[in-house]
């Protein structure tokens, strides 16, 4: 190998070291904890943690727990139909904004305001919205002559309650990547489109959704994932309930391993959220790469 | 110039200005509730008085156990008092990693006036559970129990009595039942609180969770007869004058009902009282009263929920005797008054035969004492969290109509009869309803 190649990878060596250090020590040694504290029993113990080896107990423990089923259940479907309706929602008003000629800023900021909310605000607004005496929305079905609805306490609305809150919440992010996408679609591709007489629908089929693929797969694949992890808007609308309606895997990981102190089920619980999003991550990414191929 | 020459008259300045008596610093990790004005009032009272700093770190109640045991298990703890609520008490006590109060004082004692609060500044190591004659570990410093708040101006209105029993309250909700415009009754059955709310229905009816702790007898009582009367009368009062989503109902919104007027009565804590005086927060000011929980067949109860501070091993001496001296300090008579006043819940019980207690402003106290000698711990062991959980879970079901009372409770006693004999302790378990 020549000498120069040798440096270079030295230098690529020493300049990627300080990024490997803190991935080893923030992320991978963490995980690595975690992986190895869900095969053990973990009890605060005469001032110090006492490991006692319980093999695969702690996941044998999983299918029979009353919170983690309900919670994965209802985090699986949680993400795919909130994360659907954002980004339809998302796209449709990205290409909107795209189309207008004025105003474009006002409305950017406009849309964007929700994503900006801390989540304790959000919980805040929404949990005044949706209140079953003092609720506006309520107060407005009342004018409407419907009969108040109880969005955050019925077994059959709450969990639709919880994925309008998320759509609302995140729909601006997809927005704003979408948007970024949309804008980089160079414009002699539509003119050239528009001197074969495409029709708007045909544009859009035919030039912008191939064009957009990579962009709407990556915000997929990360919102997903942001997704998977829903923790705060469940904690301060719903707390899970009615019964286990609103439970998702983030709460009964909360619950177990912070609540309870129960550090060895709460990290199996840990590890096989992990393993799910990484599944769906590995999933999404070979559709992905496929894509790629096929093109 | 040598760098020593300017930094050796600011030392000595220093070092003078300083007294060789001065004390600690000390760190107290606090949550965030509508107590905390009146508590950091009345340590500013204490500071001012003495000389002592005392640091608060307002914490959200959620993440107060993680703070806390984060703290007493480090080598040098952060905190030099720690406050445990009654959800996280026994836990946080059973680590073993709270000082023992007679080491740092031998002769001091919480004097009678003191509520006891089921004995639970004294935890026993060896039964796991409290126990007047276990070590001394906590001392009060929030009296925080439910009350039966009532409208009372509309009770002279109607002429009616106070409510003795839980009949007496369903009829006399039913009088002022008038959705939406006013619930007769509102309960607060949300699923991170229902088993709280339930509590003094389900003493008060000769039911319990555990059988007799004390006695380390933790066999599983939720699904005794006793305790499916509890319930049904907890739904009749619901069915009858209260809420029809109650079990989507949680503290904020029960106390926004007490507010606004549209809630007749409540079982809410004595800690919401703050607001409903204020003409900035309430619509009823001078309007509510609060009174003992109704009885039972069996007795009159209310649920605990009061907070103990605790000094934990992890920290120097010096600061150990000045934690002591504040909470000796809060704790006496005369300075419990100042705690009232501003706004805080006392933790003595004999105040209610104080002349402070004959005043309008101060017109919950004989309720809060009252309440406070009949309130019973619901989930007095170091699972308490994890119990609370389940109880939870299955109560919120039955009152939401998932499960029926026999469903639900009796899969409640299946998941509390796993959970302790999974801990190694002594249960068994009722036949199933």
């Amino acid at each position: 190998m020549p000498k120069f190649m040798n440096e270079h990878r030295r230098w690529l060596f020493i300049s990627l070291s300080p990024l490997i250090f803190f991935l080893v020590v923030f992320t991978l040694l963490p995980l690595i904890n975690v992986f190895y504290m869900s095969f053990f029993d973990v009890v605060w113990k005469d001032t110090k943690y006492t490991y006692t080896f319980a093999g695969f107990e702690n996941y044998a423990a999983l299918p029979s727990d009353k919170f983690f089923v309900p919670g994965l259940k209802n985090t699986f479907v949680f993400s795919i139909v909130g994360v659907s309706i954002q980004m339809v929602l998302g796209f449709l008003i990205a290409l909107f904004v795209t189309k207008i000629k004025r105003g474009k800023t006002f409305f950017i900021s406009v849309f964007l305001i929700p994503v900006l909310l801390p989540p304790i605000v959000i919980g805040s607004v929404w949990r005044l919205l949706y209140g079953y005496d003092f609720g506006i929305i309520n107060y407005l079905l009342g004018f409407l002559g419907i009969m108040p609805l109880d969005w955050l306490g019925s077994h059959s609305l709450a969990f639709t309650s919880i994925v309008i809150v998320d759509v609302w919440h995140w729909t601006p992010f997809i927005f704003l990547l979408l948007l970024a996408g949309l804008e980089s679609i160079p414009e002699d591709v539509y003119e050239a489109g528009r001197v074969d007489g495409v029709s708007a629908f045909q544009e859009l089929l035919y030039i912008t959704l191939p064009l957009m693929i990579p962009t709407l797969l990556v915000t997929m694949i990360f919102r997903m994932i942001t997704s998977f992890k829903v923790f705060d808007e469940i904690y301060l609308l719903t707390s899970g309930g009615p019964g286990t309606s609103t439970e998702v895997i983030s709460f009964s990981i909360y619950k177990t391993f912070f609540q309870s102190d129960n550090l060895g089920l709460g990290s199996a619980m840990s590890v096989v959220a992990l393993l799910l999003v990484t599944f769906l991550t590995i999933l999404a990414l070979a559709a992905f790469r496929n894509r790629q191929a096929d093109e | 110039m040598k760098i020593a020459n300017v930094f050796a008259p600011l030392v000595l300045t220093l070092a003078i200005a300083t007294p060789a008596t001065a004390a600690p610093q000390l760190n107290m990790v606090i949550n965030q509730s509508p107590w905390f004005d009146g508590f950091s009032k009345t340590l500013e009272m204490y500071e001012a008085e003495t000389g002592a700093s005392i640091e608060l770190d307002v914490t959200p109640y959620p993440a107060m156990s993680e703070k806390i045991r984060n703290s007493i298990r480090a080598p040098r703890g952060i905190y030099d008092i720690v406050i445990t609520s009654t959800e996280f008490m026994s836990t946080i006590y059973n680590s073993g990693l709270l000082e023992d109060i007679n080491k740092i004082d031998p002769d001091y004692k919480l004097d009678e006036g003191v509520c006891s609060y089921q004995n639970t500044s004294h935890w026993n190591y060896d039964s796991q559970s409290f126990d007047p004659n276990g070590t001394f570990v906590g001392i009060p410093v929030n009296g925080n129990v439910q009350v039966l708040y009532y409208r009372r101006d509309l009770y002279e209105e109607k002429g009616l009595e106070p409510p003795k029993t839980w009949d007496d309250l369903i009829k006399n909700a039913a009088v002022f039942h008038n959705p939406p415009k006013m619930y007769g009754m509102i309960q607060r059955s949300e699923r991170s609180s229902v088993t709280y709310n339930f509590g003094p229905y389900l003493f008060s009816h000769g039911g319990s969770i555990y059988k007799n702790p004390v006695a380390g007898d933790w066999s599983i009582m939720i699904n005794s007869p006793e305790a499916k009367a509890a319930m049904e009368k907890y739904l009749e009062l619901r069915d009858t004058a209260g809420h029809p989503n109650s079990h989507a109902v949680g503290q904020g919104e029960m106390i926004q009902y007490l507010r606004t007027g549209r809630a007749a009565h409540a079982i809410a804590v004595i800690a919401a009282w703050g607001g409903m005086d204020d003409p900035d927060k309430s619509a009823v000011v001078g309007k509510l009263g609060a009174l003992l929980i109704p009885a039972g067949p069996v007795k009159n109860s209310s649920s605990l929920g009061h907070w103990e501070a605790s000094i934990p091993k992890n920290v120097p001496e010096e600061n150990k005797i000045e934690a002591l001296n504040f909470l000796k300090w809060l704790v006496t008579k005369e300075n419990q008054i100042k705690y009232i006043k501003n706004g805080a819940v006392p933790v003595r019980c004999d105040l209610i035969y104080s002349p402070l207690a004959k005043e309008d402003q101060f017109r919950f106290l004989e309720a809060l004492g009252q309440n406070s000698d009949v309130a019973d711990f619901l989930a007095p062991l170091v699972q308490a969290v994890e119990s609370t959980n389940i109880t939870n879970l299955y109560l919120n079901k039955i009152v939401s109509g998932e499960v029926s009372i026999e469903e639900g409770l009796n899969q409640a006693a299946d998941d509390l009869y796993d959970m302790v004999t999974k801990a190694g302790l002594e249960s068994a378990k009722l036949d199933p309803l």
